[in-house]
């Protein structure tokens, strides 16, 4: 797989958020890289109106900007809910920084892909300190700050998100801030679920488990070879489950980083995240439903990735064990970054309380 | 990378940090993305790091810089390690970072400090130090198969080293003391007199401790791995690396088996393709802290 190619090349100026500083990345100089037809004048990139329209929401606090940010109509994906307005958006973002006042939201990076008809998807993956002075979805306040990694995958047209999946690291969130990921799910589970989301999560599953990828094809500007690589990584991993041939995938000294604190370098500890984690849900299918590929520096590319798990939850933990029969699914995202055609570093992010809650739940429910 | 400017205004910035309580001139370095981890609990965005730094400052004060040593692979990764004399302790501590960075600008810092030899400077215990050491990032450890087996693949020095570093021969053996349990090694890769700075150590002690210090620790874990992580090389110190590694293995404690994971970061310096001085960095208590219910390995 090579790592730079024309397509590639043409995207480079585009901002890169890795090395700059928030004062570059809030005030960027330059001319505009991108036509962004219908955004604001201000934004020179995809990655900057990311990047600064996340600032103003969160770090400044203006959650009114949302009205600005969003689509009247805007339906938001999480593991945990469905909402489709912004004023449900609005509502749930105040509810947050009440919980978390000191909330702070640090841009980690934003792989992006142009669609068409001058619409743009974005990755951002953004590293979150929090201090929990209020009650909130996981229950009472405890006083703790915990950190927290999230990705919001959004589709953006004319200056504003129309389309949000949202993937936070709940259960490494959690244990920082003194609560068991179980009892976050048991308190989460006490909330009603609505009708639109239970329709969602059923339709998703039975989506999965026929293998009815979102993604068959390279898509628009992504090279045939980043997406055979990513739809094997998904295949071998996920559907094949064939841990011998991560060694095609990863480079010896990989990083990864999974939800709940799950943490390893190289190629045995990356098998055993895998297997660990895939045995609860051993006849798992996963599907590559979305793909966004940039360069990073010169010798790199950043791949991100949307991608959905679905099978029967089996556990012989003896919390768990009672809902082992039950239909489990899963809404993902990974970012990568690739070096000579094997991933050097991983970043997979979702939201194990919601899971649990879901399965407290039975949702989805066939 | 190319890197433009001197790195010495980055690797003074930290120091000055330890040296003259220089949070300002740290802090204009560190990116707001950058994270800074110290004794497994990783800090980001100013609010927490400065707590980080206070944290330190309040309980063992400002430090004289006693020795220093920088590696610099000239491609934004660099590693620090420094003998720090706490005012508020009575004899020197070592700490070790890794540091990225552009020359103008820290990514990310990863310090560890040597708490056994912290322990002694400031005359206290795991106990009373844990009371205000960070809590770790939560971990979880996944199982899986340790076996180093025919058809699978380990990380070794000269997997992630440059072609054409000098010393992958020795770094490969000293690799396998560890990762093989190749204990000979011991006698034909460090000098006879070779210094061997184990945790703890203030003096320096020999290549028969260092022979105790691995069987000790290997005896302990069961189902021990070993992991590189970053090998750090500097062409202008062709006779120093820096390494980082982890060794994961299951403590047995009663009937409770553990798989613990042991960060370590250990600092080589060559001579005649020999090791004539080695130190190795641990920080014990936020080990204890991660793991609370297990007994001290070392």
């Amino acid at each position: 797989m090579t790592d730079t190619n024309a397509n590639m090349q043409a995207n480079k100026g585009v901002t890169q958020v890795y090395w700059k500083t928030l004062e570059h990345l809030l005030n960027p100089t330059g001319d505009k890289v991108q036509d962004l037809l219908g955004f604001d004048d201000e934004f020179v990139d995809i990655v900057d109106y990311i990047i600064r329209i996340t600032h103003r929401i969160w770090e400044q606090k203006d959650i009114g900007r949302c009205y600005d940010y969003y689509a009247d109509y805007c339906p938001v994906h999480t593991l945990g809910g469905y909402c489709d307005s912004v004023e449900v958006v609005v509502q749930n973002t105040l509810k947050t920084i009440a919980a978390f006042p000191d909330r702070s939201l640090i841009g980690e990076n934003v792989i992006w892909s142009y669609d068409e008809d001058e619409t743009y998807y974005s990755s951002h993956r953004i590293t979150s300190i929090m201090t929990n002075k209020n009650a909130s979805e996981f229950g009472p306040a405890t006083g703790n700050t915990g950190r927290v990694m999230t990705i919001a995958d959004c589709v953006c047209k004319d200056n504003r998100i129309v389309y949000e999946w949202l993937m936070r690291d709940n259960s490494f969130l959690v244990k920082q801030l003194g609560i068991s990921p179980f009892d976050a799910a048991k308190f989460q589970a006490q909330q009603p679920i609505s009708e639109e989301f239970a329709s969602w999560i059923a339709s998703e599953y039975k989506r999965v488990r026929a293998r009815k990828a979102m993604l068959t094809a390279s898509p628009k500007g992504v090279e045939e070879d980043h997406f055979g690589f990513v739809s094997k990584w998904v295949d071998t991993i996920f559907n094949q489950k064939n841990f011998n041939q991560l060694a095609q995938l990863y480079h010896l000294t990989a990083k990864v980083q999974w939800p709940g604190g799950r943490r390893t370098t190289g190629l045995p500890g990356i098998a055993g995240i895998l297997t660990q984690w895939l045995a609860q849900c051993p006849d798992s299918r996963a599907t590559l439903d979305h793909i966004a590929v940039v360069p990073f520096g010169s010798e790199r590319i950043d791949i991100a990735i949307r991608w959905s798990l679905a099978g029967t939850f089996s556990s012989r933990d003896a919390q768990y064990s009672q809902f082992s029969g039950q239909a489990l699914f899963l809404l993902a995202a990974t970012h990568l970054r690739i070096h000579q055609g094997k991933i050097e570093q991983e970043w997979t992010v979702f939201d194990e309380v919601s899971m649990l809650s879901n399965l407290i739940l039975n949702q989805p429910s066939l | 990378m190319t890197l433009t400017k001197d790195n010495s205004a980055i690797f003074d910035a930290l120091l000055a940090l330890f040296t003259k309580g220089d949070m300002l001139t740290v802090r204009s370095k560190l990116l707001h993305s950058a994270s800074w981890q110290q004794a497994l609990f990783t800090a980001y965005g100013e609010s927490q790091q400065s707590r980080l730094w206070i944290n330190w400052l309040n309980r063992c004060g400002l430090s004289d810089l006693v020795e220093v040593r920088v590696l610099n692979n000239g491609s934004g990764n660099s590693a620090i390690l420094a003998e720090l004399k706490p005012q508020k302790g009575q004899t020197p501590i070592r700490v070790m970072l890794f540091v990225e960075h552009n020359s103008l600008n820290i990514k990310q810092v990863d310090l560890t400090i040597d708490t056994m030899t912290l322990k002694e400077s400031l005359d206290t215990n795991s106990d009373e130090l844990s009371t205000w050491w960070p809590s770790p990032d939560p971990l979880l450890i996944s199982d899986y198969d340790q076996q180093i087996h025919p058809q699978t693949s380990h990380a070794k020095p000269s997997s992630i080293m440059s072609s054409g570093a000098k010393n992958v021969q020795t770094l490969e053996s000293w690799w396998e003391i560890w990762q093989l349990m190749q204990l000979s090694h011991i006698q034909s890769i460090y000098q006879k007199n070779a210094k061997i700075y184990l945790p703890g150590e203030q003096q320096g002690t020999s290549t028969f401790a260092l022979f105790e210090h691995v069987t000790q620790l290997m005896n302990r874990l069961h189902r021990h791995y070993c992991q590189l992580e970053q090998v750090i090389t500097d062409p202008e110190e062709p006779g120093c690396v820096a390494v980082k590694w982890y060794v994961e293995g299951d403590i047995k404690s009663g009937r409770n088996v553990s798989r613990v994971r042991l960060n370590l970061m250990s600092f080589l310096e060559l001579s005649d393709d020999k090791i004539a001085k080695e130190y190795l960095l641990f920080d014990d208590v936020a080990y204890q802290k991660q793991f609370p219910d297990l007994a001290a390995v070392f």
